[in-house]
Formats: C-alpha cells, sequence, structure tokens
C-alpha cells in the first residue's frame, strides 16, 4: 500500500469504486486535473491488485453474478465512462441545470453505473443505458425535493419531454460542441471574461455584475446574449434543424 | 419565438443554474418547454452548450487572457468577416446590441433610454435594439419610415420621424443626425438638449421640433412650445426661441427667429434613389444580361418568371440568385463608382415570421469563362462558383462584393451594394460580361421559412437588378 500525493491508495474494486466519488467535481481545472490524475493512476492501481488476486481481499467483494470488476471489463467500464461522460454530463444538466444538483447526480449515476456494469450488454449503447439510469436518478431526486418541499425543478413530464428530445438530437449537438470554443475566440475580448468568470471562477451572477461593472439585469442579458450568439456560431456550420418541405 | 421569448429563456435557464429561479417563473419556463418545439431544442442547445463550457474551464480562462482576438486563419470562420457581417447585421437587434454595447467602454453600456413607442416603423442600420420596450445604451438609431418613440431616463421623450438618425448619448442628451425629430420635455428634464450637426438646441421646459437636412447641412428649431436656447455650433452664438418661433442653422449661418411656418417642411428625403447625371444604368435585360434562379432540388414548381429566389435552409429548397451583366457598352471606359440595386418582391413561398433579419451577400465570379451561362442551361450542380451548401459558394471562383440586409418580413423596396469591391471587380471584367451571385447568409429560424424574391428582368412593373454606374474618361 503507498502513498501517492497524500492520498492512500488501498487495493481493491472497492476503492475503484470511490474513485467515482472523486472523479471531476467542477472546483477549478487545477484541481479537477490533479484528480484526473490520481484517478488514472488509482485505476492503473487496482487493475494490477487486482490481477494479482488482492481484489478480494477488499472489503466490498463484487457480488456473486458479476464478474469481478478489474481485468478487461474495468478497464472497458472507464473507456465507455470517459466517451459517453461529457453526453451524460449534458444530459443530467439539461434536467437539472443547477450545478450542485447535477453534480450529485452525476456521482450517484456514475456510482451506479458501475455497480450495474454487469447488465450491460457490451454491443449496445453505453450513453443510452447511462441517461437511463441517470434520467431514474432524476427521478428519484425530484421526489426527494418534493417532499422537502423545495420545487426548483421539472415537473416528470416536462423531463420526460426533454429527455426524449435531448435523445433526437444528440449526434447534431456533439458535433456542434467541436466548434465551440472556435466561436468563444470570436467573441469580444469582454465577452470571454465574462464566460471565464461565470465558468472557471465559479462567480454567481451578481459577483459578475460586479467585476463588469454592470446592473445585475444588464448582466443576465449579456450573457444570454453571449450564449444565444455562440449558439448561432456553433449552428452556423452545421445543419441546425431538420429538413422540412416549404 | 421571438428575439425577446429567446433572451427570456436564456435569463431563466442562467437563474436555474444558480438555483434562483422564482416558483413563478419556472411555471412558465416549463410550460414553455412543454407547448413548443423551438423552445426545447433552444432550451437543449443552451444546456448542452453550458455542459461544454464547464468542460472547456480552463480554455476559457486563458481564452479570456488573450485581450486581442485571434488573426483569421481559415477561410471557415474568419474573424475579419464575421465582424463585417456582423456589423452589416445592424438591422438585426441582436448583433446590433452586441456591438452598439461593447464597442463602448463598460460605463457608458448603462441604459440611458427606452424604446416606448413604435409606429409603422421600418428600422435601417442601429447599433440599438428596436424592440418595443427595449432599454437602450448609447448608440443609434436609424428610423426609416414611421415613428418611434424614445423616453429617455431625464423623463425628456423625442418622437422620431422617419427617415431619421438620432444618437443617443445619455439621460439628458442625444444628438439628431438627420431628419426630424419633436421633443417632449417635461419639468425634470428641463436643460434636455438635443445637438445636430450645425446647432444645440437646449431645452428650457418645452415642446419642440428639430429638422436636420443632411443634404443642406442645416437645422431648423421649430418651438410648439415654452422656450429653448440655440447654439450655433461653430460660432457659439446663442439665440432664443419662445412658442411658435422658429429658425434654420446652418455650417457659417445662424438665420434670424422668424415666426413659425404653418405646416413646416420636414423632409430630409434621401434625393440617391433619383439617378445624378452621367450615371450609366446597365439592367440584366441590357444586351447579353440575364437572370436566373439555382435551386438544390432542380425541380421548379416553386419559381416565379419575373423574379429571382434567393433562400438559405437547410433541405432541398434552398436558393442563390445569378445575375449577369453586359458592359459592352461601356468601350472600356472606368468606373469611378457602381451600385447594384434589386428591387424586392413578395415570393409567395415559406412564412416569413421563421426568418430573423437577413443579410446577403452579393459575390463577383472570377473566373471568366464561366459567364457563359444562361437562364435555361443553369442547375444547382454545374452553376458557377456553386457548392452545395446554402449561402455559401465556392470561395476560390468567387469573391466577395458587398453585404444588405432585409430586416425580417420586409418583401418590398430596394436594397443595395456600393463600394470599391464592386467597382473594381466591374473594371477587372476583360469578356463584356459580368456573374453576381447573392445569396442569403441568414438561414431560417426554422423550416419552412420566408424565400426571398428580387424583381427580374421580365418583371411587368417592378425594376430589374441594375448596375448603376459613374464612369470616369480615362480607359479602363
Amino acid at each position: 500500500m503507498g502513498t501517492l500525493r497524500g492520498i492512500s491508495i488501498k487495493q481493491g474494486a472497492g476503492r475503484l469504486q470511490l474513485l467515482f466519488h472523486a472523479t471531476p467535481r467542477w472546483e477549478g481545472s487545477a484541481k479537477r486535473e490533479k484528480s484526473q490524475e490520481i484517478l488514472r493512476i488509482l485505476v492503473q492501481d487496482a487493475l494490477l491488485r487486482h490481477s494479482i488476486g488482492m481484489v478480494h481481499q477488499s472489503s466490498s467483494p463484487p457480488p456473486a453474478n458479476q464478474p469481478a470488476p478489474g481485468d478487461d471489463r474495468a478497464e472497458l467500464f472507464i473507456r465507455l465512462l470517459a466517451e459517453n461522460e461529457r453526453v451524460l454530463t449534458a444530459y443530467v444538466l439539461t434536467l437539472l441545470p443547477h450545478r450542485p444538483d447535477a453534480e450529485d447526480i452525476l456521482q450517484e449515476t456514475k456510482l451506479a453505473l458501475w455497480r450495474s456494469f454487469h447488465q450491460f450488454q457490451e454491443g449496445t449503447s453505453f450513453g443510452a443505458w447511462a441517461r437511463a439510469i441517470a434520467f431514474n436518478r432524476v427521478l428519484d431526486f425530484r421526489k426527494r425535493k418534493a417532499r422537502e418541499n423545495e420545487r426548483l425543478c421539472f415537473s416528470e413530464d416536462c423531463c420526460r419531454m426533454l429527455a426524449e428530445a435531448f435523445e433526437e438530437g444528440t449526434a447534431r449537438r456533439e458535433k456542434q460542441m467541436a466548434s465551440l470554443m472556435d466561436c468563444v475566440a470570436q467573441l469580444q475580448p469582454v465577452h470571454r471574461k465574462m464566460l471565464s468568470l461565470r465558468y472557471f471562477e465559479h462567480l454567481a451572477i451578481e459577483q459578475v455584475a460586479e467585476q463588469m461593472g454592470r446592473s445585475v439585469a444588464a448582466t443576465y442579458r449579456a450573457l444570454s446574449r453571449i450564449r444565444l450568439a455562440l449558439r448561432q456560431c456553433v449552428c452556423s456550420d452545421h445543419a441546425c434543424l431538420d429538413p422540412v418541405g416549404e | 419565438m421571438n428575439a425577446s421569448d429567446r433572451e427570456q429563456l436564456v435569463v431563466w435557464l442562467e437563474q436555474m443554474i444558480d438555483g434562483r429561479i422564482a416558483a413563478e417563473d419556472l411555471a412558465r419556463l416549463q410550460q414553455l418547454l412543454t407547448d413548443e418545439d423551438e423552445a426545447r431544442q433552444l432550451y437543449l442547445d443552451l444546456t448542452r452548450q453550458h455542459a461544454q463550457l464547464q468542460w472547456e474551464e480552463a480554455r476559457l480562462k486563458s481564452l479570456a487572457a488573450t485581450e486581442t482576438p485571434k488573426p483569421a486563419t481559415t477561410g471557415r470562420s474568419l474573424l475579419a468577416s464575421r465582424a463585417a457581417l456582423l456589423l452589416a447585421l445592424t438591422a438585426c437587434a441582436f448583433a446590433a446590441v452586441w456591438i452598439g454595447r461593447w464597442l463602448l467602454p463598460p460605463h457608458a453600456t448603462r441604459p440611458v433610454a427606452q424604446l416606448t413607442r413604435v409606429e409603422n416603423a421600418s428600422w435601417g442600420s442601429n447599433t440599438l435594439p428596436t424592440t418595443l420596450g427595449s432599454e437602450l445604451a448609447p448608440g443609434r438609431l436609424q428610423l426609416q419610415l414611421g415613428l418611434a418613440t424614445i423616453r429617455f431616463h431625464s423623463g425628456a421623450e423625442v418622437v422620431l420621424q422617419g427617415p431619421a438618425e438620432l444618437e443617443l448619448r445619455d439621460g439628458m442628451h442625444g444628438t439628431l443626425h438627420s431628419g426630424t425629430a419633436v421633443v417632449e420635455v417635461p419639468e425634470p428634464a428641463r436643460g434636455f438638449t438635443l445637438d445636430t450637426p450645425t446647432a444645440s438646441v437646449i431645452d428650457y421646459g418645452t415642446m419642440f421640433a428639430v429638422t436636420v437636412d443632411s443634404q443642406r447641412k442645416t437645422a431648423t428649431v421649430d418651438v410648439l412650445e415654452g422656450e429653448v436656447e440655440v447654439q450655433h455650433a461653430t460660432s457659439k452664438t446663442v439665440q432664443r426661441l419662445h412658442q411658435k418661433q422658429t429658425t434654420v442653422v446652418g455650417e457659417d449661418r445662424l438665420d434670424d427667429v422668424e415666426p413659425s411656418p404653418a405646416e413646416p417642411a420636414v423632409s430630409d428625403i434621401p434625393t440617391r434613389s433619383t439617378v445624378d447625371e452621367g450615371t450609366v444604368r446597365i439592367t440584366t435585360a441590357t444586351g447579353r444580361g440575364g437572370d436566373a434562379t439555382v435551386i438544390q432540388s432542380n425541380v421548379h414548381n416553386h419559381a416565379n418568371p419575373h423574379l429571382v429566389f434567393v433562400k438559405n435552409c437547410n433541405d432541398e429548397y434552398r436558393r442563390k440568385g445569378y445575375l449577369a451583366f453586359d458592359l459592352q457598352s461601356l468601350g472600356g471606359q472606368r468606373i469611378e463608382s457602381a451600385r447594384l440595386v434589386l428591387t424586392l418582391q413578395p415570393s409567395g413561398f415559406g412564412y416569413a415570421s421563421l426568418v430573423p433579419d437577413s443579410t446577403f451577400s452579393v459575390y463577383g465570379l472570377m473566373d471568366e469563362s464561366l459567364d457563359k451561362w444562361t437562364a435555361s442551361n443553369l442547375q444547382w450542380e454545374t452553376a458557377p462558383a456553386n457548392i452545395d451548401a446554402p449561402g455559401k459558394l465556392d470561395g476560390r471562383l468567387a469573391g466577395k462584393l458587398g453585404q444588405f440586409a432585409v430586416p425580417r418580413g420586409k418583401q418590398t423596396g430596394q436594397v443595395s451594394i456600393e463600394g470599391s469591391a464592386l467597382a473594381d471587380f466591374l473594371n477587372g471584367d476583360t469578356n463584356g460580361i459580368v456573374t453576381l451571385i447573392v445569396v442569403r447568409d441568414t438561414s431560417d429560424r426554422r423550416p419552412p421559412g420566408l424565400v426571398h424574391a428580387f424583381a427580374n428582368h421580365q418583371h411587368p412593373s417592378a425594376a430589374p437588378p441594375t448596375l448603376e454606374l459613374r464612369l470616369s474618361d480615362e480607359e479602363r
């Protein structure tokens, strides 16, 4: 057992599960890069230890009907998750735009995906499977919030409609995202600054307004125009809507 | 959904991101998302973008640190041409706010006035939004037709009568560059100043009218009620005007005060449209000229013998307009200045409400060997410089000569481009024929959007595509 940058490494698949608690949260890119680095090393570590038979000493052994995480299976999982993570994040943020909520649900979802990975049929769409699991998590979350009398999320019907529309447009949106940063580069410096304040510094609207010397209302307007302009920009290079007659 | 609906949707999303949307707004957003596919698509595009921006936060940071925009590199998204496009898009309130608001230093971007009433208005190039109720930051409004009421935050109310151009400076200060404005100033806004190129009019609690004649370079001030002070811009001479008094201020003169006429002359109607002596007009009906439409489907049941159609959309109804002009009659004389004029006509196809304010680009066909097309043999696949994309052409074969804007819903009137790019292109002709290609840069908001149409050389009443050329005696 060794220590990696202050984090103790324990062997076994149970640890591997914990990793997904430690996967990227929105806490600044330096931290995130570090946690991704750690994740990579921990995964290698877990795989290595599993391959030399240490995995079953873990405190939470896998269910009998489940292929032991590790080996090809764990590798496959990591790869599939990495490939689908962006779309999954977008999906959860669509249903729960509030960052901390989405973050919680994403962590829960990733854990659930790992736990039920044995049910995943190779060759089917991992993305669609992951989104179905995330959807159920979102509905649970809604119910919880409703009990607490916090109703700051969409109704179940609305969630369903959004989820359906999401599936239809995934390919197009993914294609568009390829040019998003080019579009950002074309913005006025002052607009790029606003985006950086919002996404890198993680400032709330009031703080962005203060930094930019604008009113809160003007900041909302400005940000919404930036978002619409970016949408227009990524759309202009790709088909935005399905063809229909005239 | 109109522009302000869309903006509202984004604001709600922004509030959801921060977890602070009001319950009633959430309900409204949810209703919108449930009812309208367009709203859902917009919402999904924006949340996808939101997720991507989170992923790219580190790059955002480094991009934000770069103060100067990256130099343009590829032909796909030239920053310079984007900037030019945006500038030309000024009729579009969205882009307008963008520039107007952002080119100014941050402290000047706070709203100074509100657009409170709009009657039969048709807008020209604006650096400000022209949606009713818009908060207006310092910038310019160009009204082509109709009336627009701008209430400055001081309380002063300016009714602009098109054609006119007003610049908003701050809550107590505007500049009328051309046209007529009637200004009503309540007590608290006393001291409100309306500048003109030749005079400043300082209000003393009144209602007055100012007409700027940009041709003759005069400002006529007419007091309807109360009292104003008129200051001559060059000599700084000051005149007081009372009710029913008028004066005319020129660049180097300040006329005597006179009684107001019963019916003041207010026109600042541009005389541009009357062709000056010495201007040569060549239309697509002249000589070997011609015009045609290419449509991706190559099916001609959506056509009109009197019109050239242009459309930017993602289906097979996308179209581009081809114009040929016969320059043989110029006998090689050099063209000093040139203007291409097109006459908009209702096309009868598609929904105008689904197409936003649009810009069009006019390209010149550089490869002269391709000038020999005729309307009957022109096909989408083989049309000179055409590529199978809406609003775009092969940049190696055709060069952009200019852009014009058509506001949403406008299907009549004239549009034009002019400038040295057009004149240079025409001067470069060697075979006596030039081909100009018209495309719409702006895509449908969603299909099936309006097809824009221009009168062609066979139109029974409207003017065909026309080149207005001013020639010099020199040889080309």
